[in-house]
């Protein structure tokens, strides 16, 4: 697997009608960042535009040298993200949910099942979404993020909502992670919580975002 | 293995078309009720003769104004099936632009079919004069700028004044080009079309409720009358029914006043317009009284003095509305006197129990009986408007009051802090 990269170059990005962030120039490689700034510096905002579910006012975003929104098949190929609060259609049961997500990937629909059956309950599988609980439709999320074990990683405030068990497992996936070459981005308000070392520190502040 | 895009596509036109319908149904259910009845009394093609046999202006007045009545009544359906937070995640998926594209273009055309069938049907008379190539220029012109106008309008609803200049700057284009003829028309619609598909590649900007609107737009000032409406229907459900009751009954004595009086009956329904809009003004002590015992959940909420007010006030406006409506649907030709005596009366009637409530908690008198005090207050406020003529004499009244409420609500606060720090130190 080749390194993977994420480049912003001039990235300005507004949201409800103001500047978030502004002229943003970045090089990430591989390894764990942690994201921190105040409520409503941007961090959220930052995920989001680095996943492609924000589209930039001005500039680009280059993932793994890929324009997000000019190559967008090849530049998301290799991202999973999971937001802060992820919105699922309620109606649509885990297995759907991961046989489409695979699809789409190109894995067997049943790729992810198995961390499902450890973090949820395999029974859990075919109820809808709408029933699970805050934390079992966030260890979705996150299950539906990795299926295909993306070389970046978006994480929004991942421990949220999760119970120790998770986040014991989540520490460890990380550590590998961080072992394994990729490039791992964690928004957070308590970054050192987690456990994990850090290669660097990504601060939102006055619309900027600098390295520490 | 299934073909992912393709499954992806079917599951998410199946989601959004049900999270339409989940939102939307009785809305759609009030609209086509009516509807149907309509198209019984008056089939489709006497509609459509009509229409056909207007003059120029009033036909394209007629057109403008259902052209503004779809994009108005389909507006919220569009916004689920374009910019739904729950189609967001999906966004990280690794899936092409015109994917997109297509997608929503799919799910506008899957809404729009009938509209489009529509203007199919009261075009075809041209078809039959040998004029198709016009009437295809039409149905392009007119689909093209339709299907348009709903994008724009989800393009422009992160804020309301702009979704208000789109939407009247997009009706009076409408009513240009077609003014202008087919020829015109059609490429408009083919601009216009081309540009909203370009637009349905990128995602359309968050729902003006998802972020920034939480509280900046009102957010908190509806929670705080929804809550208020709560308590009055769990809990005064009675007297609710009994100042409703009351305000249709006055609306009931202004029509029996003008059917047999004509005009001479203005002046009754201006002071009972007042009397309306006092009676419906008095939900707001009784929603205060019932909430009253969780003042200090309230509080502790830090809730600020801006929002509150704007929110008491709004209680005290709704509790009027009845008798508002129900006159402007029943007093005929007088509708339009009755809809600015009855908004003025409100509006005054809301500010000044609001004042006078926030009086009485700095006084902790919310739970004495103030029905002396109301039927003063209704009795001035008729006698004011019978002497000089016009409901306007009220406006002075409500600012010398609007002036007042901060300094009156302040002084309730005071003491609401002082008498419940005292009732904690007893139980301390």
């Amino acid at each position: 697997m080749a390194e993977p990269t994420i480049e912003l170059r001039s990235l300005s990005v507004r949201r409800g009608g103001v500047f978030v962030l502004e002229d943003v120039d970045l090089r990430l490689a591989a390894g764990i960042y942690t994201l921190v700034g105040q409520n409503g510096a941007g961090k959220s905002t930052l995920l989001r535009a680095l996943a492609g579910i924000q589209p930039p006012a001005r500039g680009q975003v280059l993932i793994n040298g890929h324009d997000l929104w000019t190559k967008p098949v090849a530049a998301r190929r290799g991202l999973g993200y999971l937001p802060e609060s992820p919105e699922f259609f309620p109606y649509l049961t885990p297995r759907e949910l991961l046989e489409t997500v695979n699809a789409v990937r190109g894995l067997e629909p049943s790729v992810g099942h198995e961390q499902f059956d450890h973090w949820v309950g395999g029974a859990a599988l075919d109820r809808r979404i709408g029933t699970l609980s805050a934390g079992q439709r966030r260890k979705l999320a996150l299950i539906a993020a990795i299926t295909h074990e993306p070389g970046i990683v978006l994480l929004d405030e991942p421990t949220n909502t999760l119970d120790a068990a998770a986040v014991a497992d989540l520490e460890q996936l990380l550590r590998r992670w961080g072992d394994g070459g990729r490039l791992v981005i964690i928004a957070s308000h308590n970054p050192e919580a987690l456990g994990v070392e850090a290669r660097a520190r990504l601060r939102v502040a006055d619309r900027r975002v600098s390295l520490e | 293995m299934r073909d992912g895009s393709r499954l992806v596509r079917e599951r998410l036109t199946g989601l959004v078309y049900r999270d339409a319908a989940a939102a939307y149904w009785a809305g759609l259910a009030i609209v086509l009720m009516p509807m149907i009845y309509l198209l019984q009394a008056w089939p489709p093609p006497a509609i459509r003769a009509a229409i056909r046999e207007l003059e120029r202006w009033p036909q394209i007045e007629l057109l403008v104004a259902v052209y503004a009545g779809y994009l108005f009544a389909t507006h919220g359906l569009v916004r689920v099936l374009l910019a739904s937070t729950r189609l967001a995640w999906w966004r990280q998926l690794p899936l092409s632009t015109n994917w997109w594209r297509l997608l929503h273009l799919r799910h506008l055309l899957l809404l729009d079919a009938l509209y489009l069938l529509v203007v199919g049907y009261g075009l075809e008379p041209l078809i039959g004069r040998g004029e198709t190539p016009a009437a295809l220029a039409w149905w392009i012109g007119v689909g093209g700028l339709t299907l348009a106008s709903q994008v724009a309008l989800v393009v422009a609803s992160g804020r309301w004044w702009w979704l208000l200049a789109a939407g009247l700057g997009l009706a009076a284009s409408f009513g240009l080009a077609l003014a202008a003829g087919p020829w015109v028309t059609a490429p408009l619609g083919v601009a216009a079309l081309a540009w909203a598909i370009w637009r349905l590649g990128v995602p359309m900007p968050e729902p003006a409720h998802a972020r920034r609107a939480r509280w900046r737009r009102g957010g908190a000032v509806l929670a705080l009358i929804r809550l208020a409406g709560h308590a009055l229907v769990r809990r005064d459900a009675v007297a609710l029914a009994w100042g409703l009751g009351l305000q249709l009954l006055i609306v009931a004595i202004v029509l029996l006043g003008l059917d047999h009086a004509g005009d001479r009956a203005i002046p009754l329904a201006r002071g009972s317009a007042v009397v309306a809009a006092v009676i419906g003004a008095a939900v707001l002590p009784r929603a205060l009284t019932i909430l009253d015992g969780d003042r200090a959940l309230l509080d502790s909420w830090g809730v600020p003095e801006r929002v509150e007010l704007r929110a008491r006030i709004g209680v005290a406006m709704l509790g009027g509305i009845p008798a508002l409506i129900a006159g402007a649907l029943l007093t005929g030709p007088h509708a339009l006197g009755w809809l600015l005596d009855s908004g003025v009366a409100i509006a005054w009637a809301a500010i000044v129990t609001t004042c006078s409530s926030a009086a009485a908690e700095a006084r902790r008198g919310l739970r004495k009986p103030r029905l002396g005090r109301i039927l003063l207050r209704m009795l001035l406020g008729a006698a004011a408007v019978s002497l000089v003529g016009s409901v306007l004499v009220l406006i002075p009244w409500a600012l010398i009051e609007l002036a007042r409420l901060p300094g009156h609500h302040r002084a309730a606060q005071r003491a609401r802090q002082r008498f419940d720090a005292l009732e904690i130190d007893d139980h301390g």
